[in-house]
C-alpha cells in the first residue's frame, strides 16, 4: 500500500515543501530510504521503527520503501521523523488514508514515541500556508512559534500515540489554544539609563533616524556597549511583513522567547571578535544564516572592531551595499537577507587611553597601526562617528529621570522616518543612508549659506568626495529630524562634527 | 631580514677620524667611533643643540620641540637629534621649517630609514643641506642595543642637550648622562608633577639640569659656553641674562590654562563660545563633554565653534571628540 504526507525541508531561510512517500510491498522484510538524504535523516528509520513499536504497533514484516521528494533538495535534520512515521502508519493501514491528505507534519521522534521540538517551524507553517495546506501537526512546544504564521490550524502533539489517536479517531490532543503571542514589552533596556553622554546620544539618534552606520570611539568602560544595546529601542517598530521576516530567520536559527514564541522585535546581535568569516556571513556545506542575517532589520554590533580578523570585517562590505548576502556552495546558491544597521565600537589605541599620555604608552606607530586594522573601504561605509567619554562621578550622581528616554527619542526618529517614506516613495530606497552618490543633489537641497560653508569645510578639512557625500546624507537626516525641507548650515555643521575623521588629519 | 626599511640608493660616504672634516667635537672625546658613515653633509663646527625626548610624546611636547627647532634655526644654530618618532622628528621638522640645518644620528645603517614613517623627513633633511650620520655600516638593521650607543654621538655633536619630554626610564636620560660625562650642558623642559611624560625631565632638573623657561634660555646657555654671541641690544631675542622673555605661543597657552572664566553659562554668542574654547583647549587633550559644560551646555553652538577653530587650523581633532591646540 502506498501513502503520501507533506513535510518541509529548510533551505537557507525558507522552507520548501517535501512530500514523504511510503510504500509497503511484498519482498524481503527491510526498510530503504531514498531521496537525497543526509545521515541524520537516514537515522530516522531506526528512530521511527522503534518509536512505532514502543507505541504498541507492529509493522508487517514486509519490504518498506520511503522516498522524500523532490529528490534534488538535500534534506537535513531530524524534522522528518514524524512525517515518516505518519506515512508508514498510513501505508500499513493503521491510519485511514484520507486523514493526512491536507496536513503538513514535522517533528522529531524519540525512541519511546515522544515528539520533540525542531527549529524552523514558523518557516514550515508559512510554507504550508503558501502551498494551501490547511492543517499542520507539529510538536506541542513549537505551536506558539508556528502560530505567528496564522491561517493554518495547528495540532500540537506530545507523543506518537497522540498523533495516532488524532488521525485515527479524530481526538484532538488536550492543548490550550495558543493565540498569536500577546503584545510584550518590547525591550528591557532604555536610553534613560544612560547618564550624560549628550553628544553620543544625539549621534545615536541621528544614526537610527537615517539608518546610518555608526562608529563609537572611547576608552574601555565608557559605555559603548550600553549605548549600542539601546539603539534597537529607538529604531522604528517593525512592520508586519518585517516582523514575519525576522521571526522566520530566528525560528530557523532556533532562537525563541522563554514562552516559546519566536523573536520578532528588532534583533541586536553582538558576535565576539573571534568570530570566523563563515559564522559572520553564513556558511557551511549546506549554508545556514550567519550573524549578519540574524541581525537583519536590527543592529549588528561589533565591539572592539579592530580585534576582528581582517577577513571577517571585509566580508561586511558587500552586504552593507546590497543588504543581502549571496552564498554559493555545492548545495546551491543561497540568498540570505542582511539589512542591518552596523554599530561598531573601538578603543582609540591598543591600551584604550590615547591621547591621555599619562596612561597611554602606545607609540604613534602602534596607534596608527591599530586604526588601520579597519580598512578604508569599510570605514567609507560608516557615516557617523562619535566619541564616548568616560563617565564621571557627577554624571552618575545626576538625578534620575533627567535623561531623555527611548520613547521620546523614538518619536523623533519616527518623524524623520515618515518624511523619508514620503521622499522615497516609488524608489528602492528607504532611508537617507541609502541615497546613492549620483542622486544626492536631487534629494538633498541646501541653502546657499550651507553650500558655501560646505565648500569651506571641504577644503579646510581635506575631505574626499566620499566623505562629502556622507556628510550631506547625514545632514539630510538631521534636517529631517527638524522637519526642514532644505538643509541649512547648522545641519551641515552637526554632520561634519560627527564625521569619520580621515587618516591624513590625524585619524581616529 | 626584511629590507622594507631600505631606501633608494644614495651615496653613503665614509670619513675617518684622521681625515679633515671629521667633527672636531668628537675627536676631543673618548669612546667615539673612529669613522662615520654619512649622507649629505657633516655638522659644521658652529653652535649646535641636541633636542631629544620621548617617542610617544604628547601634543604639547611635539609642539614645543618643533617651536624650539624653528627658533634655533632662525638663530643660525644647528640642531642634532635622532630622527625617531615623536620629539626627535618634531625637532627636525621645526628646524627645517626655520630654514636651518639639522643632522640625524641613526642607530642603524645610513641607508636604512627607521622608523619607516620618517621617509619624507629623511629626504627633507638631506635635501636641505643637513645630513644623516651613523657609526654603523650600510645595511645594518635597527637593533635595540645600537640606540643607546648612538645617543653618545647625539650629545657629543652638540654644545647643549635639551630634553623635552622623557619618562622615568627614557633613552633621553641616557643621552643626558652621556652629555654630562662629555661635559656638555643639559637643559630640560619642566613638566607638571604627576605627568608621567615629564618624570624623567623633572628628575634631571632635580639633579641640577637647567630649566628651559623660554627658548632664549638655550641661547643664553650657548653663549655661556662660548659658542654663541648674544645680540647686544637684545631687542629681537630679549636675551637678558636673568629675565628671558617667554616664547610666543607658550605664554598664551599657559595663561589660558590657569584662567577660569566665570559666568560662561550666561552668554552664548559664537564669539564668546570661541573665546571660552580657546581658553579651554591647550596642549593637553580636551574632550567634547568637558567643553560642553564650559560652553553652557549648548551642543549645536559648541559644534559650530569647534568646527570653525578646526577649519581655521587653530585646534586639531586628534581623536574623535578630542581637541588640542595646534603648534
Amino acid at each position: 500500500m502506498f501513502s503520501r504526507v507533506f513535510s518541509a525541508a529548510i533551505c537557507g531561510v525558507d522552507a520548501v515543501a517535501v512530500s514523504v512517500e511510503a510504500d509497503i510491498s511484498y519482498g524481503l522484510p527491510g526498510m530503504t530510504m531514498v531521496g537525497f538524504l543526509s545521515a541524520q535523516v537516514k537515522e530516522a528509520q531506526d528512530r521511527v521503527r522503534t518509536a512505532v513499536r514502543n507505541a504498541g504497533i507492529t509493522l508487517p514484516p514486509r519490504r518498506i520503501t520511503v522516498n522524500l521528494s523532490p529528490a534534488d533538495i538535500r534534506k537535513e535534520g531530524s524534522r522528518f521523523d514524524l512525517a515518516i512515521a505518519a506515512a508508514l502508519l498510513t501505508a500499513a493501514e493503521i491510519i485511514p488514508e484520507g486523514r493526512i491528505r491536507d496536513t503538513m507534519i514535522a517533528g522529531e521522534l524519540s525512541l519511546d514515541g515522544a515528539v520533540l521540538p525542531v527549529s524552523g517551524m514558523l518557516a514550515t507553517a508559512l510554507c504550508a500556508k503558501k502551498e494551501g495546506i490547511r492543517n499542520m501537526i507539529l510538536p506541542k512546544e513549537n505551536t506558539a512559534e508556528a502560530a505567528a504564521a496564522g491561517d493554518v490550524s495547528l495540532i500540537g502533539v506530545e507523543s506518537l500515540e497522540e498523533l495516532i489517536e488524532y488521525l485515527r479517531d479524530g481526538v484532538i490532543p488536550d492543548l490550550p489554544q495558543v493565540p498569536p503571542g500577546p503584545e510584550r514589552k518590547e525591550y528591557d533596556v532604555d536610553f534613560s539609563e544612560i547618564r550624560g553622554q549628550a553628544s553620543v546620544k544625539r549621534a545615536a539618534l541621528i544614526a537610527a533616524a537615517g539608518f546610518h552606520n555608526f562608529l563609537m570611539v572611547g576608552t574601555p568602560g565608557a559605555g559603548k556597549t550600553m549605548i549600542a544595546k539601546r539603539i534597537p529601542t529607538i529604531l522604528p517598530p517593525l512592520t508586519r511583513e518585517e516582523k514575519m521576516e525576522v521571526a522566520r530567520i530566528h525560528s530557523i536559527a532556533g532562537r525563541f522567547h522563554t514562552d516559546g514564541s519566536v523573536i520578532s522585535e528588532r534583533p541586536f546581535r553582538s558576535p565576539h571578535h573571534t568570530i570566523s568569516p563563515q559564522a559572520l556571513a553564513g556558511g557551511g556545506a549546506h549554508p545556514v544564516p550567519g550573524e549578519i542575517t540574524l541581525a537583519h532589520r536590527g543592529v549588528l554590533f561589533l565591539d572592539e572592531m579592530p580585534e576582528f580578523s581582517r577577513q571577517s570585517l571585509e566580508i561586511l562590505r558587500q552586504p552593507l551595499e546590497d543588504r543581502e548576502i549571496v552564498i554559493a556552495r555545492t548545495a546551491g546558491t543561497f540568498h540570505f537577507p542582511a539589512d542591518f544597521l552596523l554599530v561598531a565600537a573601538m578603543n582609540p589605541c591598543p591600551c584604550g587611553y590615547f591621547p591621555d599620555r599619562n596612561k597611554c604608552m602606545c607609540s604613534p606607530a602602534a596607534v596608527s597601526r591599530y586604526r588601520q586594522k579597519i580598512s578604508r573601504p569599510l570605514l567609507d561605509r560608516i557615516d557617523l562617528c562619535s566619541r564616548v567619554p568616560r563617565v564621571t562621578y557627577e554624571m552618575l550622581r545626576e538625578k534620575e529621570g533627567a535623561e531623555t528616554d527611548s520613547a521620546a527619542m523614538r518619536a523623533d526618529v519616527m518623524r524623520a522616518v515618515r518624511i523619508q517614506e514620503e521622499r522615497f516613495a516609488g524608489t528602492e530606497y528607504h532611508f537617507n543612508a541609502n541615497i546613492p552618490a549620483a542622486r544626492v543633489s536631487e534629494f538633498c537641497r541646501m541653502t546657499q549659506e550651507a553650500e558655501l560653508f560646505l565648500k569651506r569645510v571641504y577644503s579646510g578639512l581635506e575631505m574626499t568626495a566620499r566623505s562629502y557625500h556622507r556628510i550631506i546624507r547625514v545632514a539630510r537626516t538631521i534636517a529631517d529630524l527638524e522637519e526642514e525641507e532644505i538643509i541649512m548650515k547648522k545641519h551641515i555643521e552637526e554632520a561634519v562634527f560627527y564625521r569619520v575623521i580621515e587618516e591624513q588629519q590625524g585619524g581616529i | 631580514m626584511s629590507s622594507s626599511y631600505q631606501t633608494e640608493t644614495e651615496e653613503i660616504r665614509v670619513i675617518r677620524e684622521w681625515e679633515r672634516g671629521f667633527p672636531e667635537r668628537m675627536r676631543e672625546l673618548k669612546g667615539m667611533p673612529d669613522k662615520l658613515y654619512y649622507i649629505g653633509t657633516l655638522p659644521p663646527e658652529g653652535p649646535a643643540v641636541s633636542i631629544v625626548g620621548a617617542r610617544a610624546c604628547s601634543s604639547y611636547g611635539s609642539a614645543k620641540a618643533k617651536e624650539l627647532g624653528k627658533f634655533l634655526a632662525e638663530h643660525g644654530i644647528t640642531v642634532i637629534s635622532g630622527m625617531a618618532e615623536g620629539i626627535d622628528g618634531a625637532a627636525h621638522e621645526g628646524t627645517l621649517l626655520g630654514g636651518g640645518k639639522t643632522y640625524a644620528v641613526l642607530g642603524c645603517g645610513a641607508d636604512i630609514c627607521y622608523p619607516r614613517t620618517n621617509r619624507a623627513l629623511r629626504k627633507a633633511i638631506i635635501r636641505s643641506g643637513g645630513g644623516i650620520l651613523t657609526e654603523y655600516p650600510a645595511g645594518r638593521m635597527p637593533l635595540a642595543k645600537q640606540f643607546p650607543a648612538r645617543n653618545r654621538i647625539i650629545s657629543a655633536l652638540a654644545d647643549v642637550v635639551v630634553v623635552v619630554e622623557a619618562r622615568k626610564k627614557s633613552g633621553s636620560l641616557i643621552t643626558a648622562d652621556f652629555a654630562l660625562e662629555q661635559g656638555k650642558t643639559v637643559l630640560a623642559f619642566p613638566g607638571r608633577v604627576g605627568d608621567r611624560l615629564s618624570e624623567g625631565a623633572n628628575a634631571l632638573i632635580g639633579q641640577g639640569a637647567g630649566i628651559v623657561s623660554s627658548y632664549e634660555t638655550v641661547l643664553w646657555e650657548l653663549s655661556r659656553c662660548g659658542r654663541y654671541v648674544l645680540p647686544a641690544d637684545g631687542n629681537r631675542t630679549g636675551g637678558k641674562r636673568k629675565k628671558p622673555m617667554p616664547a610666543e605661543g607658550q605664554a598664551a597657552n599657559e595663561n589660558g590654562k590657569e584662567e577660569k572664566k566665570a559666568g560662561a553659562e550666561t552668554e552664548n554668542t559664537p564669539e564668546t563660545v570661541r573665546e571660552i574654547l580657546l581658553e579651554k583647549i591647550g596642549f593637553d587633550p580636551v574632550g567634547t563633554e568637558e567643553l560642553l559644560a564650559a560652553a553652557g551646555n549648548d551642543l549645536p553652538g559648541l559644534q559650530s565653534s569647534l568646527l570653525d577653530l578646526v577649519i581655521d587650523g587653530v585646534i586639531a581633532e586628534i581623536s574623535p571628540g578630542i581637541y588640542v591646540r595646534r603648534a
